[in-house]
This record gives C-alpha cells, structure tokens and sequence, in this order.
C-alpha cells in the first residue's frame, strides 16, 4: 500500500487517519499503565508506587526502619538467637558483620569466622540490603541493646554502584513505607508531560535517563569514586562513626577488592578514594588487596561466579585477624581494655598467638 | 546479534539506508547485503564465520557435483551427511557423552560452556533442502557460490527461519530477478510492528511471569501450586516469542523486497495436532513432510506403516529441537496423538460427530479445540523442561488443587491476562474487518490507509515502551 496520497484533502485524511490510530492505542496503553505500572517504574512513581515497605525517611541515613519491630519481623530467623539483644547468648564477646553476600553467603566470611573464631560470637543478618539501609541496621541494633566488640562494615566497589546510580538526594520514602527514588526528568515540555502521563514517564525510563547517574558504569567505580558519590558517602559514613561512637563501639571497614581487581584488570581507585576520608571520619579501615593479588594460587580464591571460595575466605579472614592484631582502637572503649601502647586488649590478639583451624574452618 | 539488540537496530538502519542507495546496482547490492549477514552472524563469535562459510562452501560445491550426473547419488550421500554430522557434533556431544557417563563408562565430560552455534539447525536443513532438491531436479543448482551463500546467510532468516525453499529467495537472488523495490512497505511494517509487540511485550512479560516457577517446579516453594496456569502461559509465551521472531523476519524480507512464507497460523485453534502442525511452525512441518515422512514411504504402505512413519518423523523432528531426550519425549508426544487421532478416525462416533450441525457443530468444534490445546500443552512441559523428572513433577502439578495457590505468582499477575485478552480481542477484530471490508489494500479511502499506518506506527513505539524493562530474555528457537 503506497503511503503516497494525491491531493489535499487527502493527505489530511491521511493524517488525521494516522493522528486517530495513534490517540486510539496511545490511550489504551496510558491506561493500561496507569492500571497496571511495569515493575521497572514502580521505584519511580513516588505516592503511586504500588510497592509498599517497612522503611520511613531519615536524616541520616536517608532511610531508616519504622519500627524496631518490623526490622525484627523482617530478619526473624536472624535475629532469634540474638533476643533479647542486650543479654547475649553464650556470654562471649561478640563480632557484629554487615555487608554484602561476600558476608552473608553460606561459607563466606561471617560462616568462616564463626567456625574458626571460636571464642566471639559472630553476628550477622545474612541479607543483602543497600548501603543505607545496612546502616540503619547498625543504629537500630545499638540502640535496642547489641553491645558488639566490634563491627565490621564490608564494602566492594560493586555495593556503591546502586548509591552512585540512585544518590541520597533522590531517596523518596512514601507514605506507605517503600523506597522510591524521584525520577530525574528533563527541563521543559517532556519534563511536564512526564509528570502528567504514565506512557511518557515508562518512555523515558526506558531510556534509563531517569537515574541520578544514568551514564554509571560500574566499571568506572574501580576507577575513580565522583564528588556526588564521595559526598554521599562522607555523609553516610560520617553519620555511621557518629552512631558508633556514641554506643563506644569500633567499626572496621573492610574493603574487599572484586575480581578483576585482584587480577589487576581493573584499578583500586574505588579503595583508594575511600580510605583517607574514612580514616579521617575515625573508622578503622582494612583493605587486603595484596594479600589477593599477591597470592600464588589467584585462580583457586574464586568460585566460578567470582565470590570467594573457602580457600580465599581463609585468606580474607587471616588477613584481618591479622589487621586486628595490629589495630590501633578508634575509640577508647572501656579504659582497662587499653594497654600501655594504645592497643585493644581484645581477645583477638590471642587469636593469633594460637592455631586457627582451619580444617573446621572449611565449609563442607 | 538478536533482532531486539541495540547493534541489531542500527545494522539495519545502515544496511537499509544503503540498500536504498545501491539497490541498482547488483555486485554492490549483493555484497552488501553479503558483509552485513557475515556481520550480522560472527559479532558475538567470529570462530561462528568458519562454520558457517565451510557449510556455505560443502553444499554450494555437493549440488555442482551433483549436476555433473556422474555420481548424483553419492555426491547426495556425501552433502546430506557432512550437513547431518557437523550439526551431530555441535548438538548432540553433549548428550551422547552425559548419556555415555550415565552408564559409568569412561567417556569425556563435556565443558560445561559447550555451545551451539546458534541457528546451525536452520542453515543446515536450508542446505540439505536445497541439496536435495537439486538432485530431484525441482530447482537447478546455483552455479554463482557468492548467490549460494548469500541466499544461505542473509541475516532476516538465518538463525530462526523460516525455512527457505530455492524458490522462495535463491531464485530471486539473480541479477534480473533481484528487487529494487520494498515489496508492500504497509505489510512491511505492520509485520515488523506486531513482531516485536509480540516478542517485547507479550513474550517477555509472560517469561518473567513464569521463568520462576519452572525454574523451581519440583522445589518446596512450587509444592501445592497449580502448574496449568503456568503451562498455558508458557504456551502463549512460547507462541509469541517464535511467531514474533517470524514475523520480523518476514517484515525485513518484505523491506528488501522478498516475500516468504508465513510460519504460524492461529495454531491454537487447531481442531486437532494434524491440524495443529499445518498452523504451528509451517515451513518446518513442510520440510519434514516432504524430506523425511514422504522418502520413509508416507502413507502409500498401509495404515501401520503410516503410523510408523509419523512416529519416526515426529521423534525426529522432536530430537531436531534440541539435545535433551525431553526432545525426543516432546516428538514422540506429538506422534503418539497424531497417531491416537488416526485412531480415532476410524471410530464411528468421530463419523457422527463430523456430520454434525448448528450449536452441537460449534460445540463439538469448541471441544476439540481445548482438547488439541491441552494436548498440546502437554508435551510443552517436555519442552519447557530439560530434565524429565522436573516435566513429570509439572503434569502431576496439572492436578493439584490447593484452594489457596490456585493462582499465585506470575500467574496471579492479572495484566497479563488482560494483555492476552486484548492481543486476542485485537486480531479478532482485524481478521473481522478483512472478512467485512474484502477490498484490496490499494483501494482503501486516505483515512483508511492513514488509520493503519498510524496503527503500526504506534504499535512499534508501544513495543518499545510496554516492553517489561531490564535484561532481555533471548529468543527461544535462537539455541535451536
């Protein structure tokens, strides 16, 4: 069918013929969206979100808990062992680990050090949360009653890349209690028109311009860590040591380097901008790339989907029992438990004088 | 490189707006459209090139040396089993050494990144076909091997069909048969309009949907959920996915200026499975009618050997699909209802029910319809399922009936039926409107002609738009 038409009128024909199959199926769908909003945008429509949470807004951490109830409901199995939180099981002292699956994982690092570490009790809530929210967590727990020895915050390139793509300042808690994100629109008409009409707004998140930081590549984050980001995480981080101090407990910052950091693919700039600020925030911080990159067997510290195998999660683990050896407190805990030379008189310092084992430390 | 990828888009809007530029002249044309396929096919895996080429190179060379008509038959014998035995190794290693070492033999463990190379399946019979039938002496053998490879590897129909007779392009491919024109640009577009609607936003919405329930069906979180639901979404998903993909392939021909044969027809309102296969993946159910169930002898040796012939082609053309022996149950499902209603056939009460008029007529229609349908989604869950416990925990789950988890999951996702539902209610109306308005397209009024470039025009950018977001789950056939 030629689209060539003739005369006039008929190319008005034409085009009002085109203009009304357009309207006709462009309102169907805007209704169709509007009914039943691909999962993909519902972070992206504020109050109209048809997700719903267990979150509320926060100064600090830009999100937090409503309750410490529904935190408890939402990590029941977690948490059981540990209620209540200020009377600790077992009466020994307690390692509190928070991070990604790296942590979390079954034979990562929390279960290797729970099986090597005998005499600490290793806390931990075994789910992946975002950076923000994992921070929520800490204060959260402090204040209902954990009295952690220490805490160890895990972070890798790759957790930040959800902060650096959806920045603090876009964070959006609805009333009905999920995390959304305000959608960065453009200036002018189709700015408006995406606030007025669904099919307008899905167009432009297919795009993926909505984003704080739509052009992010994650690879970048290896590279270099921008200002934004590195505001946000002052900020987060600030806030975390201003928690922590307050309750008197030590946090160390585990920076784990990722795969192609370790086979020295990518560079360590991520570990690099963050230590200095991190320090000067009063936060121990551990970093154990070369204790990976320099290890003689690099192929046998993963699994094939690049998390650590048991074998690089001795390393990972050494390496810090190692680190805490060494460590300077952060924070003068309780005074007895400093010694002449400013060191911690934590038990981990025995931990090195005696044979880990290993062998138990092994997942099966 | 897949028809929804980025790179795909913007090879397609360079070669066609070369195309556009070239078109007059034939050396350029072709080895243009010659580069783009070999671009089109090795841009993921250039190693794929070699194969492909090797192939390209054995069957142009086979049907010379077959019109030579020293050794015909042998010059057959020699292309048909190169084709068979370089798809065997890529498709079926696997299988054969995992089958092998199931038996505790010391055999090789395949890698487990084994890959076929995608399409091999398609090009492979493309070839016997031509092969064959320039020994039959239906087409004549193509004596230019740069025509023989471009008809071969041209990238609308090269990976996922459909399966291209000579006559359906090789012929067209001669300078004086070569178009210089977009036949129909109307059908063009509308064809590449509803293929990726299909494919963006009806299959992969519905492979999100149901992806996790097959991926745990015999896992504690699926126990007690009704699987039926899930299978007729799988059905609809698996409909959509392919005839999407067709769809595409026929719009680009169409664009530079091949017309080919459509695939699927409304394949769910079969009356029955023979009647399923002629609207199910036709040009695949031509090519084993007429290359594998007629040279086994068809029906002319007797209702047995008839019976025998089916099964055979349909356990073929099961184990065509794929190397699992799920496949091969997938066939030999089809083979058995083809051969039940032979069966049924013969029964005086079919005799009856054939005779019949007015509502016991649509009744009896309606009924066969479901029928055919829920025979057809039996054997999907063969399909669906590689592993052959998993597809029989799946049929025993057609007839679990806890209240509570009738619908649950992406099941319970009620977009996606209004969605199935609106697909539906829209091709019924456009197939009333032809059966109302019989005139030709090139008689339509201007507002007409405008109301359906608009319709296509919108239902692209909607393919675009309502498609589910995120990482795009690849066309099924693409591993076939």
């Amino acid at each position: 069918m030629p689209i060539l038409v003739s005369s006039r009128g008929s190319r008005w024909r034409f085009a009002a013929g085109c203009l009304l199959a357009v309207a006709l199926l462009f309102g169907l769908a805007e209704v169709f969206l509007r009914l039943y909003p691909p999962r993909d945008l519902h972070p992206y429509l504020g109050e109209r979100s048809p997700l719903s949470g267990i979150y509320k807004p926060d100064r600090a951490f830009g999100v937090t808990y409503q309750s410490f109830d529904l935190f408890a409901a939402d990590n029941a199995r977690a948490l059981k062992p540990w209620l209540p939180l200020d009377a600790p099981p077992e009466g020994r002292p307690i390692w509190a680990m928070f991070g990604s699956s790296f942590v979390h994982m079954r034979g990562m690092l929390a279960d290797t050090a729970r099986k090597a570490v005998a005499d600490h009790a290793i806390f931990n809530l075994g789910k992946n949360e975002p950076v923000p929210i994992r921070m929520a967590q800490i204060q959260l727990l402090l204040e209902q009653g954990l009295k952690p020895e220490r805490i160890f915050f895990q972070i890798m390139p790759l957790d930040f890349s959800g902060l650096a793509e959806q920045p603090l300042a876009t964070y959006h808690v609805t009333e009905r209690g999920a995390l959304t994100y305000r959608p960065n629109v453009p200036d002018g008409v189709y700015g408006k028109w995406t606030q007025r009409s669904r099919l307008a707004l899905t167009a432009w998140c297919r795009t993926g311009l909505q984003k704080g930081d739509p052009f992010l590549s994650r690879s970048r984050l290896t590279v270099a860590v921008d200002d934004n980001l590195m505001k946000d995480a002052r900020h987060l981080f600030g806030e975390l040591a201003h928690v922590t101090h307050a309750h008197q407990v030590p946090v160390t910052v585990i920076l784990i380097p990722n795969y192609e950091q370790i086979w020295q693919t990518a560079p360590c700039g991520f570990q690099d901008a963050l230590t200095p600020m991190l320090r000067e925030l009063g936060l121990d911080v551990f970093d154990p790339r070369n204790a990976f990159m320099r290890h003689p067997d690099r192929v046998g510290l993963f699994i094939p989907d690049k998390h650590f195998s048991p074998a690089g999660n001795r390393v990972l683990l050494a390496e810090l029992l190692a680190h805490l050896t060494g460590c300077r407190t952060d924070i003068p805990v309780r005074p007895d438990d400093v010694d002449t030379k400013g060191r911690t008189r934590m038990s981990v310092l025995r931990l090195r004088e005696r044979q880990v084992d290993w062998k138990e430390a092994s997942p099966p | 490189m897949s028809f929804t990828d980025l790179p795909f888009l913007i090879l397609l809007a360079t070669v066609y707006g070369l195309w556009l530029c070239c078109r007059q002249h034939y050396r350029l044309c072709a080895t243009m459209l010659l580069t783009s396929s070999l671009i089109f096919y090795g841009y993921h895996q250039k190693w794929l090139l070699a194969l492909l080429l090797t192939y390209c190179v054995v069957n142009w060379a086979v049907s010379c040396w077959i019109i030579r008509r020293k050794q015909p038959r042998l010059a057959l014998a020699v292309g048909v089993v190169f084709n068979l035995v370089v798809l065997a190794y890529w498709k079926y290693t696997p299988l054969v050494l995992r089958t092998l070492a199931g038996f505790d033999l010391d055999v090789p463990v395949p890698a487990r990144d084994w890959a076929i190379p995608f399409g091999i399946s398609f090009y492979a019979f493309t070839g016997i076909a031509y092969m064959v039938d320039v020994y039959r002496g239906i087409t004549p053998a193509e004596t230019s091997l740069w025509r023989y490879t471009l008809s071969a590897v041209f990238f609308p129909h090269l990976v996922a069909g459909p399966i291209l007779r000579p006559d359906d392009f090789l012929t067209k491919l001669k300078p004086e048969t070569m178009p210089a024109r977009t036949e129909e640009p109307f059908e063009a577009m509308l064809l590449l309009a509803r293929g990726y609607f299909k494919k963006t936003v009806l299959a992969d919405r519905l492979a999100l949907a149901i992806d996790p329930f097959f991926a745990h069906v015999a896992g504690a979180s699926t126990e007690g959920v009704w699987a039926l639901p899930f299978v007729y979404l799988y059905a609809f998903q698996i409909y959509f996915d392919f005839s999407g993909y067709t769809d595409i392939a026929r719009g680009l021909g169409l664009l530079f200026g091949y017309r080919w044969p459509d695939n699927f027809n409304l394949p769910y309102l079969a009356t029955s499975v023979q009647d399923f296969w002629r609207r199910w993946h036709m040009t695949l159910s031509l090519f084993l009618k007429d290359y594998l169930y007629v040279p086994l002898g068809g029906s002319r040796h007797g209702w047995w050997r008839t019976n025998v012939n089916l099964m055979l082609t349909m356990l073929l053309g099961g184990l065509w699909h794929g190397a699992s022996w799920s496949f091969l149950l997938w066939g030999g499902i089809h083979g058995t209802l083809l051969v039940g209603q032979r069966c049924w056939q013969l029964c005086p009460l079919s005799m009856i029910m054939r005779e019949t008029t007015g509502w016991r007529r649509c009744a009896w229609r309606a009924f066969c319809i479901a029928l055919t349908f829920h025979g057809v989604c039996l054997a999907w869950c063969f399909f669906r399922l590689t592993v052959l416990s998993q597809s029989l925990t799946c049929v025993a789950k057609w007839f679990v009936f806890d209240p509570e988890k009738l619908l649950v999951g992406g099941a319970a996702d009620l977009s996606l039926w209004l969605l199935l539902a609106a697909y539906g209610v829209g091709v019924a109306l456009v197939y009333a409107w032809n059966a109302a308005v019989p005139r030709p397209r090139l008689a339509w009024s201007p507002l007409t002609r405008g109301i359906a470039w608009g319709g296509c025009a919108a239902l692209l950018v909607l393919a675009a738009v309502l498609s589910p977001g995120g990482e795009k789950p690849p066309f099924i056939y693409f591993q076939f």
